[in-house]
């Protein structure tokens, strides 16, 4: 019944679309990645190595968009108040939960399929065992729904769905890192490690021989335990924020205020007893000043802080294997980072810029002052400053990390032309994920456009197609996964030209062009 | 009649959605230095004309005059200058101060932010200025907004049911605001509403649009003598109850 009533709230929405290209993906990366002689023999097997991996990197950050995409539909209807007066709270929350139930349980079904599909294709040398293929649908479809859950939760307690995607996104990146970190108690811990904790397969790889072997590990009955008791966590607190959302509010806001605006309510404390008759104004250009009073650096600083720390504890722990100082070190702190985060974060970015105007009616005041090329030239600039901060705070980090590594040999000559077509290419991912955000109103939806886009640009540069797609030339331009390569400078540099010209082209001729549609 | 100039003149002006009319063939006269009530039912095509005028939304057919120039898209920006308006709701930046909001608008207006003060004086927010927009009543947002289309003295203010949502005091304020405009700043107003009686009580010309078609345009006094009271001729032009 419920799910009945939340299928047709979510009619013309096409939610699943996310999932549906998250499976596209999968099934090409299996197709790609697959075909490999040495891995046929045991292909079967090596599906379960490969998509707990591959999950653990995309599942975080689709879950995000999803729960964000249920909960914002009754933020932007302003519909709680309404259910409220309607249905019990546990009906209201059981019913959008059922529903995300439903798409995770079908998108595991489809993702069975496929994995059957191509094990079928290839024609794999070892014979599937369905106990190990059904457990890992167990484990993929309790570990979605863990982050599923954590995500509604966020979601429904930030309006601001940056907050809750950004979360999603840092959360993710310390997921994947934990994987190669040695076994401790976080490992099972973390939600977004779990789709690793979980994992039953073991690769052994021999650096002498160069083969690797695949073989089969008892489950692991901590990560189970860990993640029955988050799903029941999560699910009483989801409950009870419902329950009590009003007078919660209430809290969290008197929390909030306490905590982050001690200087603040001191001030309003004097200008409650007397009006401050001096206006101040700040000078900074209009884009500067809307970024006032937000949180969204929090993540810019965290995101690349969380790589770079454990980027740097990974290497250490593996000097045997990384004997390369400086440069080790910088695949350790980019490889990752460049590929699957940097994209969606500036898409974070982007959507946070252009949801500014996105809101109630401001399309109406900004198109009657200002020229489309000044609205968008203003965006882009403030875009460019602000990517080329967190660039900075990249290079010190990794600054910092090879000190605290202790590595006694100077720094990469390479480094300024890293630091300066790494700004290049993360530019011209701004310019397309503005593009997106500018004419999809919508804020997760252009995130889950440039984790693909990471992907989809991770997998045309293995073949050595990487100028196809903007959102490879950050790691192409940084040089992330291999320190020692020649990058061809002139086709990096026109091949990022002209997305950045495309792209600005592109929005400034849809604002040119099209009619103004507000949100009310 | 009249020998003014028109502020802003229409002709042919129309707008299709497909096969659906929104604005059809629309002759709008707002002479200046007056107010115009431009007067219809819900849905009847006042905020689709007003944005059409603002260039918000692209014409079908027909053309635009405001000041007594065709408005091109090379030209759009340099006449809107002399402009404000408030269309639809209030516009603002929820997590900014009433102050920082004026700012951002005076600095894309290229207004000097010293007008600032005196615009929040006159619409009754200085002492609020220093709290954000997301904290404020409705009626301080209609307000603010006031206060947006205000700064840097604009000849024309385009203002689309401003009094929606107000208390019957804001409401008043609001129309006492308004009155004064024409005489205190020099400026012409336009502006729409659905309520018969609230255009009754300030306008001096008033259009009354229907079904994306103007149904009556001149003096407000001419109206009068169409009926024994306007509310009945608003009623009999707009088709009555059905559109209600």
């Amino acid at each position: 019944m419920n799910l009945i009533i939340e299928c047709k709230k979510h009619k013309r929405k096409y939610h699943f679309l996310v999932l549906g290209a998250l499976l596209l993906l999968q099934a090409l990366y299996l197709a790609w990645g697959m075909d490999r002689a040495d891995h046929l023999p045991q292909g079967w097997m090596i599906q379960l190595y490969n998509l707990p991996i591959l999950n653990s990197l995309l599942l975080p950050t689709v879950m995000a968009v999803l729960a964000s995409r249920h909960m914002e539909l009754e933020h932007k209807a302003s519909s709680w108040k309404q259910l409220y007066t309607l249905e019990s709270p546990a009906a209201v929350i059981g019913g959008k939960l059922i529903y995300g139930f439903t798409s995770i349980f079908l998108f595991c079904l489809v993702q069975m399929g496929i994995m059957v599909f191509t094990g079928v294709f290839f024609a794999y040398g070892d014979q599937p065992d369905p106990l190990a293929y059904l457990l890992y649908f167990i484990d993929t479809l309790a570990v979605s729904l863990v982050l599923y859950l954590l995500q509604s939760l966020l979601s429904f307690l930030f309006h601001n769905q940056a907050v809750s995607i950004s979360i999603g996104l840092c959360g993710s990146l310390a997921g994947l890192f934990i994987l190669y970190l040695p076994p401790s108690l976080l490992y099972e811990f973390i939600p977004w490690g779990l789709f690793g904790a979980t994992m039953f397969v073991r690769l052994d790889w021999n650096p002498v021989t160069r083969v690797s072997r695949f073989y089969y590990v008892m489950p692991n009955p901590v990560a189970y335990l860990f993640t029955v008791l988050w799903i029941v966590l999560l699910l009483f607190l989801l409950l009870h924020v419902f329950c009590h959302y009003e007078e919660f509010t209430e809290h969290f806001t008197l929390y909030r205020k306490h905590f982050f605006d001690k200087k603040k309510s001191k001030k309003e404390v004097l200008s409650q007893t007397s009006v401050n008759h001096t206006l101040h104004y700040s000078h900074l250009p209009v884009e500067w000043i809307k970024m006032k009073r937000t949180p969204i650096w929090l993540a810019f600083l965290l995101l690349p802080a969380i790589s770079a720390v454990i980027g740097t504890l990974n290497y250490m722990g593996n000097l045997s294997v990384l004997d390369d100082g400086w440069y080790s070190l910088w695949s350790q702190h980019t490889l990752f980072l460049c590929y699957f985060f940097m994209p969606p974060l500036l898409g974070v970015l982007e959507s946070f810029l252009w949801r500014l105007e996105h809101s109630g009616t401001n399309w109406n005041q900004l198109l009657t002052l200002a020229s489309p090329w000044k609205i968008i030239g203003d965006k882009l600039f403030l875009s460019f400053c602000l990517s080329l901060l967190i660039m900075v705070w990249i290079f010190i980090l990794y600054i910092a990390g090879g000190v605290f590594a202790n590595i006694q040999a100077p720094l990469p000559e390479a480094l300024p032309f890293w630091f300066l077509f790494g700004m290049i290419g993360s530019f011209a991912i701004c310019c397309t994920q503005s593009f997106f955000s500018l004419i999809i109103r919508n804020f997760a939806l252009p995130i889950g456009i440039a984790l693909s886009g990471g992907i989809v640009g991770l997998l045309l540069s293995a073949k050595g197609f990487w100028y196809l797609v903007p959102y490879s030339l950050l790691s192409m331009g940084m040089s992330a996964n291999n320190p020692y390569y020649e990058l061809p400078v002139g086709a990096f540099l026109l091949t990022s030209c002209i997305f950045i010209l495309l792209f600005t082209g592109l929005s400034i001729r849809y604002l040119q062009k099209a009619d103004v549609i507000t949100q009310e | 009649m009249n020998v003014k100039q028109n502020i802003v003149e229409t002709f042919h002006l129309s707008k299709y959605h497909g096969s659906k009319v929104r604005v059809k063939d629309l002759h709008l006269k707002v002479p200046d230095g007056c107010i115009y009530g431009f007067l219809g039912p819900n849905g009847a095509g006042k905020t689709t004309t007003l944005k059409l005028i603002l260039g918000l939304l692209k014409s079908s057919d027909g053309k635009i005059q405001l000041f007594g120039q065709n408005v091109t898209a090379a030209n759009r920006l340099s006449l809107l200058k002399h402009t404000g308006s408030l269309i639809e709701n209030p516009s603002y930046y929820g997590h900014l101060t009433g102050a920082e909001n004026l700012e951002i608008i005076a600095r894309l207006k290229g207004v000097s932010v010293k007008e600032i003060p005196d615009i929040l004086q006159t619409v009754r927010l200085y002492e609020q200025k220093d709290k954000k927009v997301n904290h404020y009543s409705l009626g301080m947002k209609q307000r603010l907004s006031i206060a947006m289309a205000l700064l840097g003295n604009p000849q024309l203010l385009i203002l689309d049911e401003p009094t929606n949502g107000l208390d019957p005091a804001g409401i008043q304020e609001m129309r006492e605001l308004i009155k004064s405009l024409p005489a205190t700043r020099n400026m012409t107003v336009l502006i729409s509403s659905h309520l018969l009686t609230e255009i009754e009580q300030i306008a001096d010309y008033c259009g009354i649009i229907n079904h994306g078609e103007m149904i009556f345009q001149g003096a407000l006094a001419d109206l009068e003598l169409q009926g024994d009271n306007l509310e009945e001729v608003f009623l009999t032009l707009t088709g009555g109850a059905e559109s209600l």
